[in-house]
């Protein structure tokens, strides 16, 4: 199976309800003990956190911050396989928006697999390249992003208003593509009404 | 800077109304569960200890009313100890605790978004049939449209506020702070600016049917 490079989120397997609860109490200390402080600044930059961050102690950060700092203690580690663990939760849309690009970048330029895991269809949609089904823990079916609405991938997420709407615009035959996009949708909508 | 939760409008909308907070800033977000938490109001966020007692004596801690087990659907977990629970169910059987205090003034700290649909529509349905009052701080837009009250917070405190949907038909400043709307009334919005319909929606189906109708 290869791996290099992508975006996979996992589902299946009740996995979206087992978010790991063991936080990682000494994160900052592992950060701060890197010898080279420039790739631990250009980490922080990367991921939106200022250096005043080294300053703070574990057990105060959000949600946000902590994902945050777990992805730059994995690129300050040079990890090829990174794991977004609920990571949308606690951050913004702005946020959400950047790391989506951010994520993407990495993974397309520089060869990062991240393995994303959430119930949020959201933060997968434009992200994901592939969708590995779990049973038992192992991968018993893979699905490309050309075919979410074909293997119906939304179902394993909380509802999404974009594909809940097009999926009851279809019921009605209309938007029988796929869409993604809030724009693709409005120029379809404006051809079929024109 | 003054304290942000003692600013007029959180003052007021904390016992007023049902009321969301979004945010653009995890700092400011941050700096206003601190002083919220530290100010004494219940703070319900997402940390779960895993405790090896079962639901059933963990919610009597809460003096929960067992006459509502098949209300939030928990009969098959009653007996089930709270250490082997999916995280999911950690977080329901935590809210479900806390809410059983119907007269407190709850703040969620971007909890809501952690449950299945499901979960979430039952939470709120309790909620709204007892009039418990509640500030949920959230990062879903989506969330917004269940609340009355919504305030708008950036890195300088309280950007906008006022009624959900008059808040939200500031798209212009919305976007140009960051935020999206919400899908159904974003696209009824642009749909409106097309001439396509007449007017914003806030509601899937409406939308649907008279789109296409």
């Amino acid at each position: 199976m290869e791996l290099e490079g992508k975006v996979i989120a996992i589902i299946g397997d009740n996995l979206n309800s087992s978010f790991n609860l063991k936080k990682e109490v000494y994160i900052l200390d592992n950060i701060k003990k890197h010898t080279d402080k420039n790739k631990i600044l250009e980490a922080l930059k990367m991921v939106n956190l200022s250096e005043d961050y080294l300053l703070k102690k574990s057990n105060d950060l959000s949600n946000g911050e902590y994902s945050k700092l777990c992805l730059a203690k994995d690129l300050i580690n040079k990890e090829k396989v990174i794991y977004l663990d609920y990571f949308d939760k606690g951050l913004c849309y702005k946020e959400r928006e950047y790391f989506k690009k951010l994520i993407k970048k990495l993974s397309r330029n520089y060869g990062l697999t991240f393995i994303v895991k959430t119930n949020d269809f959201s933060f997968c949609i434009n992200l994901v390249d592939e969708y590995h089904i779990l049973k038992n823990l192992k991968v018993v079916k893979i699905i490309t992003r050309e075919n979410i609405y074909k293997e119906k991938v939304y179902k394993y997420y909380n509802k999404h208003q974009l594909i809940d709407f097009v999926l009851k615009s279809r019921e009605k035959n209309h938007l029988m593509d796929d869409y993604f996009e809030t724009s693709d949708i409005l120029k379809a909508i404006y051809r079929e009404l024109r | 800077m003054k304290a942000i939760y003692k600013s007029d409008s959180l003052n007021l909308s904390l016992y007023k109304l049902p009321t969301s907070i979004i945010f653009n800033d995890d700092k400011i977000k941050t700096k206003l569960v601190e002083e919220l938490a530290d100010n004494d109001f219940e703070v319900i966020n997402n940390t779960v200890l895993k405790l090896n007692i079962s639901v059933r004596e963990y919610l009597k801690v809460y003096d929960f009313n067992m006459s509502y087990v098949p209300y939030f659907k928990l009969e098959n977990y009653m007996s089930k100890k709270i250490s082997f629970l999916d995280y999911e169910t950690l977080i329901y059987i935590k809210l479900i605790g806390f809410l059983s205090h119907k007269e407190n003034i709850f703040i969620f700290d971007d909890i809501l978004s952690f449950l299945s649909d499901e979960r979430k529509e039952r939470i709120l349905k309790y909620i709204n049939e007892n009039n418990i009052m509640y500030v949920n701080i959230t990062s879903d837009i989506e969330e917004t449209l269940f609340s009355q009250y919504l305030i708008v917070l950036g890195e300088k405190g309280v950007l906008i506020e006022g009624e959900v949907k008059k808040v939200l038909m500031e798209e212009k400043l919305l976007k140009k702070l960051g935020f999206n709307l919400p899908f159904v009334l974003d696209l009824s919005l642009q749909l409106k600016a097309y001439e396509v319909i007449d007017q914003e929606y806030y509601d899937l189906d409406k939308l649907v049917n008279d789109l296409w109708n």
